[in-house]
């Protein structure tokens, strides 16, 4: 995965400012999308990559804030750097506030824009990556019977295929049958792995 | 009717010659003499009564003299609760505790007694066998042992019903009028004690009320002090306030309630002293409290006199107003603060809007300059990309300094509104938005507004402001010369039939020469917290109306700042 090529989309009303972070982002090699307004950043439907966005604070129409709103809400989770022309201290603390990574003060130096887009894309990584095993235990919990859930469930809970056999009313046999094809259905190479998915899924997934 | 009879027996006698003087005489003299005794006995029992306070006493005695004057049997003296609407057996002679009981039960509307206080009359009960109103009560009157009932009212002398005064009889009877005559005498008496000491009682429940008031009074101390200026009396409230027992500051002078700094300079001698002269003496400072903490005190004093107008004393209520002190400071620190934002707010909105403008293009500026220098630093640069990158920053800089002549034509902007002014209306408003500012500062104002000026052409908002504006600046020169010389003189004439002129004079701090025109520049100010755009603001607004506005020191002290503005033709 951390081979795809992250792309930085800047969304400023400013045609001037557009092309020169445009420009500047090229230059240290990053792909850049640009966006004239809010409205249209939101319009289009994101490629799947890691990412950084640039957003221009004081726009018309929506402004840079409504943007970070709109993105929380559809679950949007693209590290946003702020750019504003005039710092207003309780906008800045706003941003942070709502789960902005950095809040820059035009004119700004090109180090401390290029050090948070960087940072910005490094946090994407990580957060795409953990949702991307959390999606493939859950297709692996997807797979596994009613019958080999309950398995599962009373595995991880540390009891012996004894009393898993005593509680669902069956023969120890069964319940070894069942077990490993929980193991094997989840790709878990040992009882202390499949304990860590158990966390992992019940963390975003109470059921299990 | 006794005596008529005796009269008519004497006419009659008359008839007979010799016996007839001797006979009218003797009757008259026993009528008299009876007279007499009655009299007698009821100006022993008004003396009796004025000297005794307990109403049982009195009661009982008027009940005896009643009962003997009628040769009655028994009786009682019953008051009415005017609240409850019931009797109250206070005073009886020789009935038996089952009448007591069943007498104490019944109300004004059941039994003939409340006739008495309905009709306002006498009730006679010659027989209560054969009379149809006591039927009712004929059962206990039998057990009593009475036949025959007089009930007399008792009444204020404003005519509220008090009660009655009674009198019963073994056998059938009816009091002779003269008799009656007197009771009505005994009932006023009784109805007057009886008046009195309710009055009596009322007023030492007021009092004792007052005093439970005046010793529970929270946060007031009440006391008072003698006329030397020691203490002579100590409430509840005084001893919370102060820390003081009673005990221990009783005699002690009241100048150990003061700083001392204030006691060394005499204020508590001075104060009780205009106290003294003037009556009463109202005045607010800090006093201590026994532990020696300090509280902002409200105190009014006022000079005790006898009859003969010889000061015995003062009185004083303390109140403790720290609290109420600090709110009105924060409050004052609020509103000045509010006045320096308003004065500033027009230009902190300005300069935002310029920075927002200039920051932009600034931005733009950098950042391709940034790019460049990236650009330029790799092996083989994209000198085309350059080359786009400073067009773009040529773009910026001229955007900026697009923004700077849009600032100033705003700044400029000639004549936003041109409505006739009348400039002592003008300086009268403004007068009065800095009012509270200028009280404050204890400042005296004198104004010499030339009446029927011609109008002036020009935006009343912002010529308004230059004035507060200008009087504000004079508070805050003035506030740090002393009180008394702080005087602020406003005045407006037509300099010429062209032109008014308005001129704003300080006492205050005064200007260096070479400062009267400094205090025109932006950024130049003599005040902390002040941003130094106020003058030079006010000017480029005066300068825009087509006048001038400058400011001279005063020889004697303190600035004085004019303008002129041309009359609207």
């Amino acid at each position: 995965m951390s081979e795809t090529r992250p792309i930085i989309f800047v969304v400023d009303d400013d045609a001037a400012m557009r092309n020169a972070l445009e420009r500047l982002l090229r230059t240290v090699g990053l792909e850049v999308q640009v966006f004239v307004s809010a409205k249209a950043f939101l319009r289009t439907i994101l490629p799947d990559v890691p990412g950084c966005l640039v957003l221009d604070v004081r726009m018309p129409g929506l402004s840079g804030l409504d943007v970070q709103r709109e993105l929380t809400r559809t679950g949007v989770d693209l590290p946003i750097v702020f750019v504003t022309g005039h710092g207003d201290v309780p906008m800045s603390v706003r941003a942070m506030k709502a789960g902005a990574l950095e809040f820059l003060t035009k004119p700004f130096s090109d180090q401390d824009l290029l050090e948070a887009i960087h940072r910005g894309i490094a946090q994407h990584r990580i957060a795409r990556q953990a949702r991307a095993e959390f999606s493939a235990l859950r297709a692996g919990y997807d797979t596994l019977t009613p019958r080999e859930q309950e398995v599962f469930a009373l595995v991880v809970s540390g009891l012996p295929n004894k009393q898993i056999a005593g509680k669902l009313g069956t023969s120890e046999k069964t319940v070894k049958i069942h077990r490993g094809q929980v193991m094997r259905k989840m790709k878990a190479e040992s009882l202390a792995r499949l304990v860590q998915m158990a966390e992992a899924l019940r963390a975003n997934f109470p059921k299990v | 009717m006794q005596g008529k009879k005796v009269a008519g027996a004497s006419r009659h006698q008359s008839n007979l010659g010799i016996v007839e003087p001797t006979q009218q005489t003797q009757a008259l003299r026993d009528d008299l003499s009876a007279e007499l005794a009655a009299m007698t006995k009821q100006q022993e029992l008004s003396t009796s009564l004025l000297s005794r306070t307990h109403l049982q006493f009195l009661l009982d005695e008027i009940l005896d003299a009643t009962i003997e004057l009628q040769n009655a049997d028994f009786g009682n003296v019953q008051l009415y609760d005017s609240e409850t609407r019931a009797f109250e057996i206070v005073a009886q002679r020789g009935f038996k505790q089952d009448f007591l009981d069943y007498f104490r039960s019944i109300n004004d509307t059941a039994a003939s007694y409340g006739r008495v206080l309905v009709e306002s009359t006498r009730v006679i009960i010659e027989d209560v066998e054969c009379d149809p109103r006591f039927e009712p009560h004929r059962a206990i009157a039998a057990a009593a042992g009475f036949r025959a009932v007089q009930s007399t009212p008792l009444f204020t002398r404003s005519g509220k019903p008090l009660g009655m005064l009674s009198t019963h009889f073994r056998q059938p009877h009816r009091p002779s009028e003269r008799q009656l005559r007197l009771t009505d005498l005994y009932a006023r008496q009784a109805a007057d004690m009886i008046e009195q000491k309710h009055n009596e009682n009322l007023l030492r429940q007021s009092e004792e009320r007052f005093r439970l008031l005046v010793e529970a009074a929270q946060g007031h101390a009440f006391f008072s002090l003698d006329s030397e200026g020691r203490v002579s009396s100590w409430n509840a409230g005084a001893e919370q306030l102060k820390g003081y027992h009673a005990n221990e500051i009783m005699g002690q002078h009241c100048a150990r309630f003061y700083l001392r700094e204030d006691a060394e300079q005499g204020k508590p001698q001075a104060e009780l002293e205009i106290a003294a002269r003037e009556g009463r003496y109202e005045s607010d400072g800090w006093r201590q409290r026994k532990d020696g903490s300090r509280f902002w005190a409200h105190i009014v004093t006022t000079a005790l006199r006898n009859s003969q107008q010889q000061l015995i004393g003062f009185s004083r209520i303390v109140r403790d107003l720290t609290e109420w002190k600090r709110a009105e400071e924060a409050k004052d620190a609020a509103r000045k603060e509010l006045a320096r934002v308003a004065r500033i707010n027009t230009l902190g909105g300005l300069t935002a809007a310029i920075a927002h403008e200039i920051n932009q293009p600034l931005s733009v500026i950098v950042t391709n300059i940034n790019a460049c220098t990236r650009l330029l630093s790799t092996e083989q640069p994209d000198l085309e990309e350059v080359r786009r990158a400073m067009t773009d920053i040529a773009g910026a800089a001229t955007r900026a300094s697009e923004v700077i002549s849009r600032v100033r034509a705003f700044l400029r902007r000639d004549t936003v509104t041109a409505v006739p002014v009348v400039m002592e209306r003008l300086i009268r408003e403004a007068l009065s938005h800095t009012q509270i500012d200028l009280e404050k500062h204890k400042i005296l104002v004198k104004t010499e507004l030339t009446h029927d000026l011609p109008l002036v052409l020009g935006d009343p908002v912002v010529l308004q402001q230059v004035v507060v504006n200008l009087v504000g600046n004079a508070i805050d020169a003035m506030s740090s010369v002393p009180d008394h010389s702080r005087i602020l003189r406003m005045q407006l004439v037509a300099r010429t039939p062209e032109e008014v002129l308005v001129v704003i004079e300080d006492s205050g701090s005064g200007l260096i020469p070479q400062d009267t025109e400094r205090v025109f520049d932006p950024f130049f100010t003599t005040k902390p917290g002040g941003l130094g755009f106020g003058l030079p603001i006010s000017r480029s607004i005066i300068e825009n109306h087509g006048g001038r506005l400058w400011a001279t020191s005063n020889p004697g002290g303190g600035a004085t700042f004019q303008f002129t503005l041309p009359v609207a033709r």
